[in-house]
């Protein structure tokens, strides 16, 4: 079973996401800023990241550049955004996996999941 | 009865006194010669008499003959000036005298001695005293320089007169005449004419004709300089006119970039905040209509719908705010067949049209393919608003109706929205595409139902497709062209 770290600050879609990808067969562990998200990563190993990128305390970005220090590849990290200003190729040549723009419809997220953890590492 | 202020005038005085000085220089000079030629007349006469009658009047003088002394003497007086004769004999023996006295004043004397030779010896025998009138000398020569001074002032008056006539008949008149004609000359009428001159000496053309020329040629210049200078002026004003109102709307443009930059980052932030949960929202919609689906409730599942679709039109509304403030993604443009997506976006409506009993049509003039470059899904999102603006604005009608038609103009393609609502008032017509504008009425009892964006995206959308949108002035209803390039 494949293990999800969720980093959101919005309550409702954390709950969401947990709901959503625990339905499609997936482990999660969820975070509410880029820190604790650290602290998670340092406990557990995950598959994949799944990161807004607009957070608290340490956003997305950052959290994204202290998991590459840590390691180049692994895990992958899906970034999230509402605002528009990022795209695709920003935030893959900062060492994300992917980017997806809010609003997600369900079937788009669980998509590029499998998409994700279906490519050779 | 000479006039200073007349060239002519000044002239002939000139030419009168400068002959009247020459006159009287001429006329002292000869006076001064004349006068010494008298003299010297005068001095020839007493040598005349010194060496011609000297010796017979010493012979007779020696022959004691008085009568012949008397008649020589007398003889004398008929030299001119000579008026007295005095002869004085030796030891003063006798004294004649002859002619008329004169006073001391106005005499000239000249004393001969008579000498009488005899045996190689000279004997002085008498003196005689000649004495000249020179008041007759002056008295001839005033008479006659009288004449000359008198004939010469004559001359100058006559040549004087001669000169004036002529120089007034082909000179003065015709500078008078174009004097006056440049006088009465202003710029932008008519240029001043050639006039015709009547020489009184020849009829060849001359500087004057040459002068009136120049000036008839230099005043059709000056009034083709003039008028170009009018031209240029206006056209100076016309183009500082332009340039201010390029000023005044760049400032303005600058001013709503500003805002607009303002309002883009304030967009950003609401579309970001309102993302999160809107996701939270949707995926919760779909969970709940997957679970509906598994229940096959069916009610639950079309509420289900109805509630997503909201969702959807918020996630749109947000996309068209971000896409108003921001560059559209030029990516998204396509070349599509213009009546056929057209066609795809009203054949989902038609139903709805019929439902709300309103009367469309849509109509294709063009009888081949016309293709458009456009991003289909502002082109969609363009006509949805003038499609929802129509509706609303025919709510208090009872004519309904909505009529799209397809036409092609030259290279460009025009797609007419026509409705039978009520027509926008004349003096709204320029400002419907004005950010924040509306028409639609605003107050406590009625739903607040638009924000004043919706015309403003839609001109956002169709100039980023290069394309324009107006307001038809000449519909009798309410029609929206929008005119795109054919490609």
């Amino acid at each position: 079973m494949a293990k999800v770290l969720i980093v959101e600050d919005e309550v409702s879609l954390v709950e969401m996401y947990k709901t959503i990808l625990q339905k499609n067969g997936f482990e999660t562990i969820e975070c509410f800023n880029g820190r604790e998200a650290l602290r998670a990563l340092d406990i557990h190993a995950f598959d994949l990241v799944v990161s807004d990128i607009k957070m608290p305390i340490m956003d997305g970005i950052e959290l994204l550049g202290e998991i590459r220090k840590r390691d180049p590849k692994h895990p992958p990290v899906l970034l999230v955004s509402g605002y528009s200003e990022y795209s695709q190729q920003d935030m893959i040549e900062k060492g994300a996996i992917g980017f997806l723009q809010k609003p997600i419809r369900t079937k788009a997220l669980i998509e590029r999941i499998h998409e994700i953890l279906a490519a050779p590492a | 009865m000479l006039r200073k202020d007349k060239l002519s005038h000044k002239l002939v005085l000139i030419i009168v006194i400068v002959n009247a000085i020459a006159s009287i220089l001429v006329t002292l000079t000869t006076l001064f010669l004349d006068y010494t030629d008298e003299l010297k007349r005068v001095q020839e006469t007493v040598h005349l008499i010194e060496y011609k009658n000297s010796e017979s009047l010493a012979l007779a003088t020696w022959n004691l003959d008085k009568e012949q002394i008397e008649i020589q003497l007398k003889g004398f007086l008929h030299y001119r000036y000579l008026s007295n004769v005095k002869y004085v004999t030796w030891g003063e023996d006798s004294v004649f005298q002859f002619g008329d006295k004169v006073k001391n004043t106005f005499v000239r004397e000249y004393s001969i001695p008579i000498n009488y030779y005899q045996a190689q010896a000279l004997q002085e025998l008498g003196k005689l005293t000649l004495i000249f009138d020179i008041r007759a000398v002056w008295i001839d020569l005033i008479k006659k320089m009288l004449l000359v001074f008198g004939s010469q002032i004559l001359k100058t008056i006559l040549v004087s007169f001669v000169l004036y006539f002529i120089l007034q008949r082909i000179l003065i008149g015709p500078i008078e005449r174009i004097a006056s004609r440049v006088k009465e000359f202003k710029l932008g009428k008519e240029e001043i004419e050639v006039p015709d001159r009547k020489h009184f000496l020849y009829k060849k053309t001359d500087e004057l004709d040459s002068l009136m020329l120049n000036i008839h040629e230099m005043s059709f210049e000056l009034n083709q300089k003039h008028r170009t200078l009018i031209q240029m002026n206006a056209e100076l004003d016309n183009l500082a006119h332009q340039r201010a109102a390029i000023i005044l709307k760049q400032q303005k443009d600058l001013e709503n970039e500003r805002r607009m930059a303002s309002l883009g980052r304030v967009a950003g932030r609401i579309s970001h905040e309102i993302n999160s949960p809107l996701t939270a929202a949707m995926m919760q919609v779909e969970l709940l209509k997957e679970e509906a689906e598994s229940e096959n409730d069916t009610n639950k599942v079309c509420a289900l719908n109805k509630l997503d679709g909201i969702l959807e039109n918020i996630k749109n509304i947000l996309l068209s705010i971000k896409a108003f403030y921001r560059d559209s993604n030029k990516e998204q443009i396509q070349r599509v067949n213009l009546y056929e997506v057209l066609n795809e976006f009203f054949k989902d409506k038609t139903d709805d049209f019929k439902k709300k009993g309103i009367d469309f049509k849509l109509q294709n003039y063009i009888t081949d393919d016309v293709f458009a470059k456009i991003n289909k899904a502002q082109f969609f999102h363009v006509l949805s608003e003038l499609v929802k603006n129509a509706q609303e604005s025919m709510v208090a009608y009872g004519e309904m109706g909505i009529y799209v038609s397809l036409k092609k103009d030259g290279f460009s393609a025009i797609i007419s929205v026509e409705n039978t609502g009520e027509r926008i008032p004349e003096d709204m017509r320029s400002k419907i595409f004005d950010p924040y504008f509306t028409t639609k009425k605003i107050n406590s009892d009625e739903e607040i139902r638009g924000g004043g964006l919706g015309l403003t995206i839609c001109k956002k959308f169709v100039e980023e497709m290069n394309g324009s949108i107006e307001l038809d002035p000449t519909s009798e209803h309410t029609t929206f062209k929008i005119i795109l390039h054919i490609a």
